[in-house]
C-alpha cells in the first residue's frame, strides 16, 4: 500500500518536472526567437551584434533544458503555438514588426525576463539536485539581461517621461495581461497546449512549490524593476492591481 | 503623469493592520469596466509580494500657516504576518522601504508601528541613510500616551496617586517610557511583558526608586484591582480579561498593531492612545487615498509620524527616537513642547466608534 502511494507520488513528480521543462523549452525558445527578431528591428549594429548573442544564449538555454531531460528520460512537449507562448509570441511581433526596439526591448528583456528569473528562481530552490542546479544558473544569467536593460530604459524615460510612461502602460496591457493570465489561479484561456495532461498549477505542491508564491514573486520583481527604471510606484501598483488573477 | 516627489520634508513608513483598509484601497484603485473586482483572498494573495513603494503625499500645516511635504510609504507587509515567524522577511520590506525614503531625498522618515523595529535594535546604520534622517517617532508617541491617560483621568475624577496602573509591554520602548513617567506619580505600577528577565529588573528599579510594583508575564493575574490600563504590546492580547477590571477602569490601546477589540473593553472607557491631532490640517493627495488613513475624529494622525512632522517643521534633521529604553521624561516634554509651537496636541479622546465627551 505504501510503496504504492510512494510511486504515484513520484508519477506525479515526473510528470510535474517534465512539465515544468516544458514550459522551460518553450519559453527559451520564444525568447529566441524574439531577440532574433529583435535584431532585425535595430539599426545599431553593436546593439543588432548583442540582440544575437542574447538569441544565442536563449537558444543555449532551451538546448541545456532539453539535454538534461533527455538525461532524466523526461520526454517534455515543445509546442511554440500553446496557447499562451503564441500569444506572447504575437506581441512581441507587433512591435518588431514596427520597428520598435524600445517596445521589444520591454517585453523580452523586462516583462518575460522578470518572470523567468524569478520562476527559476523558485524552482531551483526547490528542487535539489541537478535540474534545480541548472535553474538557478540560468535564472543568474537572465538576470543579466534585465540590468542590460534597466539603464538603456532609464535613458529613455528621461528623455520623454510622459511618452514613455505611456508606451510601458501600453505595453504592460499587451503583454502582461497574457502572463497574468498564464499564471492565475485558473486557465483563463484554457489549456495552455504545453503541460501534458491537466494544468501542472494544480501539481505543484508535489515540488514544495505553489502558484502563489511563483507568481507573487515573479509580479514583485517586475514591479521592483519598474522602480528602478523610475517608474512611479503608485502607478505601476495599480497597472498590477488590474491584471486578471 | 506623477512623477516620484523629490526633495521632500518628510516620509512616514508604515503598515497596515487589517485587511478591510486594505480591499477598500485594491477596490478603489481597480479601473471601472474590468471583471469582477478582487475577491480578499486574491488581494490576500497578492499584497505581500509587493515592493515598499510611497502610496499618497501629505500636505501638513501648522498653526502658523507654513506647510511642510512629505510622502506616506506603504511597507506591503501583510497584517497576518507580523509574527516572529515572518521577522526576516519584514526586516527586508522595511530596509527596503527605507532606501525608498532615502530615493526620494526626503530630510526625516518615521518607521511607524512594527518598521520601527530596524532602529529600536540599535542598528546604526538606519539612523541615517544618504540625506536622510530616522526616528522610530516613539518619544511623541509616548508623551500623547500619558497625556491622554492623565486626560482621562481628570475626566473621571481619578486622582492619579490612588490608582494603580498597569502597563501592557512594558518592557517595550514605548511601554518603558510610559512606566518612567509614572513612576512615582500612581499608588502601585504593574508591569506585563512577555521576557521575565527583563520584567523583573523592571520591577526592582522601580522597588529601588520607591514605586511600589508588581509584574508577572500572565496579564490575567494583573487586571483586578487596575484602575488604569496602558496596553502597547506588539500583538493582540488574545487571553486577556477584562471581566475582572473595575467599573471605573480606563483602557488607553496604543498598540499597533491594535492589542484589543473595544468588545473586550466590556463597560469600562476605552480610548485609542498615541495619537495627536494636528490644528493646522492636513490633506492626502490623491484624495482619494483617504480610506487608506483615517480615523473618527478629524486631522488625527499616529504620533510615530508626528515626530517627523514637528521635525520637519523645526527644521531639525536628527534621529531623535532610536534604540530601545532611551526615551526619558525630558525628552518627551521637549518634543511634546516643540509640537505644541506647531499646533500639534494630544488627539481627542475616541476609539473605533466614538469621541469621549
Amino acid at each position: 500500500m505504501q510503496i504504492e502511494s510512494i510511486s504515484q507520488e513520484r508519477i506525479a513528480y515526473d510528470a510535474l518536472i517534465s512539465d515544468i521543462l516544458s514550459q522551460a523549452i518553450v519559453g527559451e525558445i520564444i525568447g529566441m526567437s524574439n531577440f532574433a527578431s529583435l535584431a532585425e528591428s535595430i539599426d545599431d549594429v553593436h546593439e543588432k551584434m548583442e540582440a544575437v548573442e542574447h538569441a544565442d544564449c536563449e537558444r543555449r538555454h532551451a538546448l541545456a533544458f532539453m539535454s538534461i531531460a533527455e538525461k532524466k528520460h523526461y520526454h517534455p512537449v515543445v509546442n511554440i503555438q500553446g496557447t499562451y507562448w503564441k500569444k506572447i509570441r504575437a506581441c512581441f511581433l507587433k512591435y518588431s514588426r514596427n520597428r520598435d526596439f524600445i517596445g521589444c526591448l520591454i517585453i523580452q528583456e523586462v516583462m518575460l525576463e522578470c518572470f523567468a528569473v524569478s520562476m527559476y528562481q523558485d524552482v531551483g530552490n526547490a528542487l535539489k539536485d541537478d535540474i534545480g542546479a541548472l535553474f538557478l544558473s540560468i535564472s543568474r544569467e537572465e538576470r543579466e539581461h534585465i540590468e542590460h536593460s534597466i539603464e538603456l530604459l532609464q535613458a529613455e524615460l528621461n528623455m520623454d517621461p510622459l511618452g514613455f510612461y505611456l508606451k510601458v502602460e501600453q505595453i504592460h496591457q499587451d503583454c502582461m495581461t497574457i502572463l497574468a493570465e498564464w499564471t492565475a489561479k485558473t486557465d483563463l484561456s484554457g489549456h495552455c497546449g504545453v503541460c501534458k495532461g491537466a494544468c501542472m498549477k494544480g501539481s505543484l505542491h508535489h515540488a514544495n512549490l505553489n502558484l502563489k508564491t511563483m507568481r507573487g514573486n515573479a509580479l514583485g520583481l517586475y514591479m521592483k524593476t519598474l522602480d528602478r527604471i523610475g517608474l512611479p510606484g503608485q502607478k505601476t501598483l495599480q497597472w498590477i492591481i488590474n491584471l486578471p488573477a | 503623469m506623477d512623477h516620484q516627489p523629490s526633495g521632500l520634508d518628510f516620509a512616514l513608513i508604515g503598515h497596515q493592520e487589517c485587511w478591510e483598509k486594505i480591499s477598500d484601497y485594491v477596490r478603489m484603485l481597480r479601473l471601472a469596466g474590468l471583471n469582477h473586482s478582487p475577491d480578499e483572498e486574491t488581494i490576500r494573495d497578492i499584497f505581500p509580494y509587493i515592493p515598499p513603494r510611497p502610496l499618497f503625499e501629505i500636505i501638513a500645516k501648522d498653526i502658523h500657516e507654513a506647510t511642510v511635504r512629505g510622502i506616506y510609504i506603504e511597507t506591503f507587509i501583510s497584517p497576518d504576518e507580523l509574527d516572529a515567524a515572518h521577522l526576516f522577511r519584514n526586516l527586508n520590506k522595511v530596509q527596503e522601504a527605507c532606501r525608498v525614503a532615502s530615493a526620494c531625498r526626503a530630510k526625516i522618515a518615521a518607521l511607524g508601528g512594527f518598521t520601527s523595529i530596524v532602529l529600536e535594535s540599535g542598528n546604526q546604520s538606519f539612523e541615517k541613510m544618504d540625506d536622510t534622517w530616522f526616528t522610530t517617532g516613539n518619544t511623541l508617541t509616548a508623551s500623547f500616551i500619558v497625556e491622554a491617560v492623565e486626560m482621562a483621568c481628570d475626566r473621571r475624577n481619578l486622582n492619579l496617586k490612588d490608582t494603580n496602573l498597569l502597563v501592557v509591554g512594558s518592557t517595550g520602548d514605548i511601554g518603558s517610557a510610559c512606566v518612567r513617567y509614572f513612576s512615582n506619580k500612581v499608588h502601585q505600577i504593574r508591569l506585563c511583558a512577555r521576557k521575565e528577565t527583563p520584567l523583573i529588573s523592571q520591577a526592582m528599579e522601580l522597588e529601588q526608586s520607591h514605586q511600589a510594583a508588581v509584574c508577572s508575564r500572565d496579564i490575567n493575574e494583573l487586571i483586578p484591582g487596575t484602575d488604569i490600563v496602558i496596553s502597547v504590546a506588539s500583538s493582540m492580547l488574545e487571553n486577556a480579561d477584562f471581566d475582572f477590571l473595575p467599573d471605573h477602569a480606563i483602557i488607553c490601546d496604543a498598540g499597533y498593531p491594535k492589542n484589543m477589540g473595544i468588545s473586550s473593553a466590556g463597560s469600562r472607557e476605552f480610548f485609542l492612545g498615541g495619537l495627536g491631532s494636528l490644528s493646522g490640517g492636513y490633506d492626502i493627495i490623491p484624495g482619494k487615498t483617504k480610506s487608506l488613513y483615517g480615523f473618527p475624529a478629524p486631522n488625527v494622525i499616529h504620533g510615530c509620524l508626528l515626530e517627523a512632522i514637528v521635525l520637519s517643521f523645526a527644521n531639525r534633521g536628527s534621529a531623535f527616537s532610536k534604540g530601545k529604553g532611551n526615551i526619558t521624561t525630558r525628552d518627551m516634554g521637549c518634543i511634546s513642547t516643540l509640537a505644541r509651537q506647531h499646533g500639534i496636541t494630544v488627539a481627542p479622546l475616541f476609539n473605533n466608534f466614538r469621541c469621549w465627551n
